[in-house]
C-alpha cells in the first residue's frame, strides 16, 4: 500500500461515509462468490498490474540481478574469463581509486547546488506560464527547445561559445575592464558551466509542473477568492499543496537524474570528465571503467553502490512528503 | 505517505542469507543459460575447414563520406560474389567500441568486425576473434604485398594474427610554416625531440602577436608522451605495466610546465577548454597556434578552417622523437569467432586490401593503403592530391626509419583520459609533477596488469 | 461608483501594466537564451557546409540547401526517409505501449489498496535507480537469446509491460490527484475498476496522459543508445543514429549536414509537442478543471 497513512485515515476517521459506500454497492450485487471486498480489490490489482509484471520479470528483473551478481566478479566483457573474487571490487572501490572519490564528491555537489535551483526555477516559470498571458503556447515551447536538443553538439558548441576564453561572459565582463578565463576550461568553474546547463534544460519538469497546475480544482481559487486571499497566499495555500504529489515526483525524479546525470557532461567534456577531474561524475567515471576499460564487474559494483545512495536519498524524500504531500484520494 | 522507497531497497538488502545466495545463484544461473559457451583451442583452420554458409555482416566505424566509400568497396565486391548476402553496420568510432563491446558479450559479432591497433587487443585476448594465420599461410588472404613489418606487428601475444591491416596513420608534428614566416620564424628541426620544439617555442614567442601562441600544449596527450618517452629510449608500455621511469615522466610534466611559464604555450585553462573540440575548432585550425602534432588523417580538416580564414597553411612531419623510431597505428579487419561464413569473409577481407582501385575510392579515408604497390599506384595517380602524395612519402621515410604498427595492451585506453587528468592536476598547481607521474603509474599500471 | 472606487482601480491599473510589460521582457529575454541553439543550429544548416562550426554569428549572407540535399542522401542507400520511417514506428509504438501499459500500472498502484502494494510499488520505483550502462550487456544477452537484435522488438515490447518505471510514478502521482469523493462515486454507482479507470480516471487524467505520451514519443525519438545497440543493420537505424554518422572523432566530419538533418529531425519533435499542448489545453476543458 502507498498510503497506509490514507487507508486508515479513511477507514477510522471517517468510518461512516467508507461503510455507506460500500454497503450499497455490495447490497447491490448477489453474492455470487465467497470473495471478500479486500480480496477483489487484491485480485483487480494484481490483474492491472499484470503487464508491469511480465515486464518486471520477464524484462527488467534478470538484467538488474545479473548486474549484482557480476559486481562481484572481474567480469570484463568475456564469459570465458570470468572469475568470482567476492568483494574485491568495492573494497577497490572504497580504499584504492581516488578517482571514485573524486566521482562522489563531484555529484553530491552537483546535486545538492543544482537539483534544487532546477526545480524551484521550472515551479517558477510554470506558475507564470499557466497565468493569461498572450503568445503562452509560444513560451511554452520555446521554453522546452532546449530539452529537445539535449545530447546534440550544438550543446556542446553553445556552452563553449558561452563560457569559453573568448565567449560571451568574457566579452560582457570586459565592458566592465574584468579579465576573465576560460570558465569551462578552469577545474574551479567548470563544474559550475554543466549546473547552469542543467537548470537551463528544465523543460520536462517545468512541462509536468503545467500538467498538474492544469488539474488544480477552479473550485479551491474561487473558495479562496470568496476569501480575498491574495496572490501570494493563494500559491502558497492552494496551489502548491494542491499539486504537492507533482511536486514530490519532480523531486524524486531530479534526485534519481541528478545522481545519474552523464549525457550533459559527457557531451560538454567529450566524456573527460576534465579540466583535472573537476566534472568527473559518478556515471561518466562508471562509463570510462564499463565500456573504455572494459571492468564490467567494478562498473556494476559501482551502480549498485549509487542504487543504494539514490535509495536512501530517495527514501528521504518520500520520507519528508509524509508533512507536505497532500493526495487528492486522502482528502 | 510513508517510506516506499527506504523500504523498497531496504527489503532487498536485508534479505536473509539464504535468499541472498539464490538470488545469487538464479542470477548466474540465468546467466549461464543467456550465454553460448564458446572457444576452441585448436590450431588456426585454413580455407578446407572454415564454415562457408550463410550472410556475412560487415561493420566499421567512420563519418558519412568514409562510410559511403567503404560501401561502394562493398557493393563492388558483392557485385562479383552475387551468391552471398551482406548486410553492412557502420557506425562511428565511438559508438562502434560501445556496441562490439556488448555484443563480443554474447558472441554475437559481426563476421568481418574493423578493429584498431589502439583497442584490438582486448578482442583478442577475450577469444572473440579468429586467428587468422591459417587463412594467410593458404592464401586465402593474400598479404604477399603488405611489409612484413606491417604485418609481424600484428601478432598478438599468442603468436596468432587476428587482423589484418586496411589503413595505416601516424601521428606527427603539425606545423604552419607560411604564418611562421609572417612574423619572421623558422619552423622547428624536425629530428629533434619534444625539448627541442618547446626550447624553439620559447624563442620564438616574443615575435608572436598577442593571443597566438608559438606552440600547442601538448602535455595531455598519452601519444605525444609515447614520442618523447622513445626519445628517452624508454617505451609507453612494458610487460603488465607501464615502460616508462616515473622521472620520464616528471621531466615531460616540467616540460610543458616550462612551456606555458614563458608564455610560449597557452595557458591551462585554455588548453583544457580547447582539449575536445571537434578539429575544425582546435587551436591549431583557428590559428591560435603555430606548432602542434596531431594525426595525418586529421590534416584535412584543419587546412578547411584554415582557409576559411586566410590563416595559412598547415604541414606534417615525423614525430619529435628525436630521432628514434616512431610508432604508426593500423585500422584493420577480423573475423570474429562466431563467423558461419568465414571463406566470403575471408575472401572479402583479402580483395578489400589487394583491390587498387579501392584505394581510389577510398581516398585513404580509412588510412594510408597498406599494400607498398597500391601505395606506389596512388603517389603515379595524376588525380591524387598533392597532400596525399606527401603523407604517402613521409610514411614511406618512417618505414625506411623502423617504424612499426604500435598494438596497445588491454586496458591501455584507461592512459588516454588518465595523463589528461594527471597532467592538469600538475598545470593548475594541484600537485607537483613527481606526485602527479607517480598518481599516473600507480593508476596505469592497476589499469594494465589485467584488472 | 465613487471617486475614490475609481482612483484605486486607476491606481492598480498603472502597476498592473508595469508588471505585464515587465513579465513580458523577462519572459522575451529569457526565450532567446532558450532558442539561441537553436536560431544558431538552422544558420548553421543552411550555411555552406564548410563555413559550419567557424561561423558563429546568426545572420547568413547567402542561404544554401546543399546541407540539406547533400544530407538527405549521405548516409546508406536510401537516404534519410528510411531512418524517419523507422524512427515513427519506434516512436509511434512506444507512445502507445507507455501510455496504455503505464496507465493501468499506475491505476493498481494509486487507486487499489491490495495485498503487496508497497512491496511492489519500492520494488518499480528501484528499477529506475541502476545506471543503463551496467544493465546494457545483460539486456542484450537476454534479447539476443530471444533473436530480437536487429529487430524493433527490443525498443518496442518492453514499453508494452510498463518497464518505464518514470511514466507509472508519474500516472501515479497524477491518478492520485484525483479527490476520493468522484471514485467513491463510481462504487456506488456499481461500477468495476475496469469501468472506474475507463470512464472516470482516464477522462479526468487528460493532461497527465498527454504529458507521458509527449515525453514518451521524444525521448523514444532522441533515444541513442538502445537502437545503437540493437539496430545493427543500417536499413534498421533510427534517426539520431543516422545523425550520428556525420561526426567522427576518427576522421572528417560533415556539421553541415549534421545541422541541416537535425533541424529536420527536430520537425516531428516539436510537432509532437505543438499538438500535445493543444491536447493538454482541450483536455482541461472536458474535465471542468481549470
Amino acid at each position: 500500500m502507498i498510503d497506509t497513512h490514507g487507508q486508515t485515515a479513511a477507514a477510522s476517521a471517517r468510518p461512516t461515509t467508507s461503510d455507506a459506500s460500500a454497503d450499497p454497492a455490495r447490497r447491490g450485487r448477489p453474492p455470487r462468490t465467497a470473495w471478500t471486498e479486500a480480496q477483489r480489490t487484491t485480485a483487480a490489482g494484481y490483474a492491472f498490474l499484470t503487464p508491469w509484471l511480465l515486464g518486471f520479470f520477464g524484462i527488467t528483473l534478470l538484467p538488474m540481478l545479473a548486474s549484482l551478481v557480476l559486481s562481484f566478479t572481474n567480469f570484463s566483457g568475456s564469459f570465458r574469463t570470468v572469475e568470482w573474487i567476492g568483494f574485491e571490487n568495492y573494497r577497490l572501490m572504497f580504499t584504492v581509486d581516488p578517482a571514485y572519490w573524486q566521482s562522489v564528491r563531484v555529484t553530491f555537489t552537483y546535486v545538492l547546488v543544482s537539483v534544487p535551483i532546477m526545480l524551484v526555477f521550472a515551479l517558477t516559470v510554470a506558475t507564470l506560464l499557466n497565468k493569461g498571458i498572450a503568445m503562452l503556447g509560444l513560451y511554452r515551447t520555446i521554453f522546452y527547445v532546449p530539452s529537445l536538443l539535449g545530447s546534440s553538439v550544438a550543446i556542446a558548441v553553445l556552452w563553449r561559445f558561452i563560457w569559453g576564453e573568448t565567449g560571451l561572459l568574457n566579452n560582457v565582463l570586459d565592458l566592465f575592464g574584468i579579465v576573465g578565463r576560460s570558465w569551462i576550461g578552469h577545474p574551479d568553474t567548470a563544474l559550475l558551466t554543466i549546473m547552469v546547463l542543467n537548470v537551463w534544460t528544465f523543460g520536462s519538469p517545468m512541462i509536468i509542473f503545467l500538467a498538474g497546475l492544469r488539474q488544480v480544482p477552479a473550485e479551491l481559487y474561487e473558495a479562496a477568492g470568496l476569501d480575498g486571499a491574495g496572490r501570494r497566499q493563494r500559491f502558497w495555500h492552494i496551489t502548491l499543496p494542491s499539486i504537492s504529489p507533482v511536486v514530490l515526483f519532480n523531486g524524486i525524479l531530479a534526485v534519481i537524474g541528478g545522481f545519474q546525470a552523464f549525457t550533459q557532461v559527457y557531451v560538454v567534456s567529450g566524456g573527460t570528465g576534465g579540466p583535472a577531474g573537476s566534472t568527473l561524475f559518478y556515471t561518466l567515471l562508471l562509463y570510462q571503467r564499463a565500456f573504455g576499460e572494459l571492468r564490467f564487474g567494478y562498473a556494476s559494483a559501482m551502480a549498485w553502490v549509487l542504487l543504494l545512495i539514490i535509495g536512501a536519498a530517495t527514501a528521504a524524500v518520500f520520507a519528508s512528503g509524509r508533512y507536505w504531500v497532500y493526495y487528492g484520494d486522502e482528502r | 505517505m510513508s517510506q516506499v522507497g527506504k523500504d523498497a531497497t531496504g527489503r532487498f538488502h536485508r534479505l536473509p542469507r539464504t535468499a541472498r545466495l539464490s538470488v545469487a545463484l538464479v542470477g548466474t544461473a540465468a546467466l549461464a543459460l543467456l550465454t553460448a559457451c564458446g572457444g576452441d583451442d585448436g590450431d588456426p583452420p585454413s580455407a578446407e575447414d572454415v564454415p562457408s554458409e550463410g550472410p556475412i555482416a560487415i561493420t566499421w566505424y567512420g563519418s558519412d563520406a568514409r562510410n559511403a566509400a567503404v560501401q561502394q568497396v562493398v557493393d563492388n565486391w558483392s557485385a562479383e560474389n552475387p551468391d552471398v548476402q551482406i548486410e553492412t553496420q557502420p557506425t562511428t568510432f565511438d559508438s562502434y567500441w560501445d556496441r562490439v563491446s556488448v555484443q563480443a558479450a554474447a558472441d554475437n559479432i559481426a563476421c568481418v568486425a574493423a578493429m584498431q591497433s589502439r583497442y584490438q587487443a582486448r578482442y583478442e585476448d577475450r577469444g572473440n576473434l579468429l586467428a587468422l594465420d591459417g587463412l594467410i599461410e593458404d592464401g586465402t588472404i593474400d598479404v604477399s604485398g603488405i611489409p612484413e613489418v606491417v604485418l609481424e606487428s600484428q601478432r598478438a601475444a599468442d603468436g596468432h594474427i587476428y587482423v589484418i591491416p586496411y589503413g595505416i596513420w601516424f601521428e606527427g608534428a603539425t606545423l604552419n610554416v607560411p604564418r611562421l614566416a609572417e612574423f619572421g620564424q623558422t619552423p622547428p628541426d624536425a629530428s629533434g625531440s619534444w625539448v627541442d620544439y618547446v626550447d624553439w617555442a620559447l624563442g620564438a614567442q616574443p615575435s608572436m602577436p598577442e593571443g597566438t601562441w608559438a606552440i600547442a600544449d601538448r602535455g595531455d596527450q598519452i601519444t605525444q608522451f609515447q614520442a618523447y618517452a622513445l626519445g628517452q629510449g624508454e617505451t609507453l608500455f612494458g610487460d603488465g605495466e607501464v615502460g616508462f621511469s616515473e622521472e620520464t615522466l616528471t621531466s615531460w610534466f616540467d616540460l610543458w610546465t616550462r612551456a606555458v611559464d614563458g608564455g610560449a604555450a597557452p595557458p591551462p585553462d585554455v588548453n583544457a577548454e580547447y582539449a575536445g573540440v571537434p578539429t575544425t575548432q582546435s587551436l591549431m585550425a583557428v590559428g591560435g597556434v603555430l606548432v602542434s602534432s596531431t594525426g595525418d588523417n586529421n590534416i584535412s580538416d584543419v587546412q578547411i578552417a584554415l582557409d576559411q580564414n586566410g590563416l595559412g597553411t598547415v604541414s606534417i612531419v615525423a614525430s619529435p622523437t628525436d630521432g628514434v623510431p616512431q610508432v604508426v597505428g593500423a585500422n584493420g579487419w577480423s573475423i570474429s569467432a562466431n563467423c558461419t561464413n568465414v571463406a566470403a569473409s575471408a575472401d572479402f577481407i583479402s580483395s578489400f586490401v589487394n583491390t587498387p582501385e579501392n584505394a581510389t575510392i577510398l581516398e585513404t579515408q580509412t588510412g594510408l593503403p597498406p599494400v607498398t604497390s597500391v601505395l606506389e599506384g596512388l603517389q603515379e595517380d595524376p588525380e591524387v592530391s598533392q597532400a596525399i602524395k606527401d603523407r604517402i612519402a613521409l610514411y614511406f621515410d618512417l618505414l625506411d626509419q623502423g617504424a612499426t604498427v604500435d598494438v596497445w595492451p588491454d586496458g591501455a585506453q584507461a592512459l588516454v583520459s588518465q595523463i589528461a587528468t594527471s597532467y592538469q592536476e600538475v598545470a593548475f598547481g594541484q600537485t607537483s609533477s613527481q606526485s602527479a607521474a607517480a598518481d599516473f603509474i600507480a593508476q596505469a599500471n592497476a589499469a594494465l596488469s589485467g584488472f | 461608483m465613487t471617486t475614490l472606487a475609481v482612483a484605486r482601480r486607476r491606481h492598480r491599473i498603472v502597476p498592473y501594466v508595469a508588471q505585464r510589460t515587465f513579465i513580458h521582457v523577462g519572459l522575451v529575454s529569457a526565450a532567446f537564451v532558450m532558442v539561441y541553439p537553436l536560431l544558431w543550429m538552422t544558420a548553421t544548416a543552411f550555411r555552406p557546409s564548410e563555413q559550419a562550426l567557424i561561423e558563429d554569428s546568426l545572420w547568413v549572407p547567402e542561404p544554401t540547401l546543399e546541407n540539406f540535399v547533400q544530407g538527405w542522401s549521405a548516409v546508406g542507400q536510401s537516404g534519410f526517409g528510411v531512418f524517419f520511417l523507422n524512427s515513427f514506428i519506434v516512436a509511434g509504438l512506444a507512445v502507445i505501449g507507455n501510455v496504455l501499459s503505464c496507465a493501468l500500472a499506475a491505476y493498481a498502484f494509486a487507486r487499489l489498496p491490495f495485498r503487496g502494494r508497497k512491496f511492489w510499488f519500492g520494488l518499480m520505483i528501484g528499477t529506475i535507480m541502476l545506471p543503463i550502462h551496467v544493465l546494457l550487456i545483460p539486456q542484450y544477452l537476454l534479447f539476443n537469446a530471444l533473436g530480437w537484435v536487429d529487430t524493433f522488438l527490443p525498443l518496442i515490447v518492453p514499453k508494452f509491460l510498463a518497464t518505464e518505471a518514470f511514466f507509472v510514478f508519474l500516472l501515479v502521482q497524477f491518478f492520485r490527484l484525483i479527490p476520493r469523493e468522484i471514485t467513491e462515486a463510481g462504487r456506488i454507482d456499481g461500477c468495476g475498476h475496469p469501468r472506474i479507470f475507463l470512464r472516470l480516471i482516464l477522462p479526468l487524467s487528460v493532461p497527465a496522459l498527454t504529458t507521458a505520451a509527449a515525453f514518451s514519443f521524444i525521448w523514444s525519438w532522441n533515444d541513442f543508445l538502445q537502437p545503437l545497440i540493437y539496430l545493427t543493420s543500417q536499413s534498421n537505424y533510427t534517426v539520431p543514429i543516422a545523425l550520428s554518422l556525420f561526426v567522427d572523432s576518427s576522421g572528417t566530419s560533415n556539421y553541415g549536414a549534421l545541422f541541416a538533418m537535425s533541424l529536420l529531425s527536430l520537425i516531428p519533435v516539436i510537432g509532437f509537442f505543438l499538438a500535445f499542448q493543444k491536447l493538454l489545453l482541450d483536455g482541461i476543458s472536458t474535465t471542468g478543471l481549470k
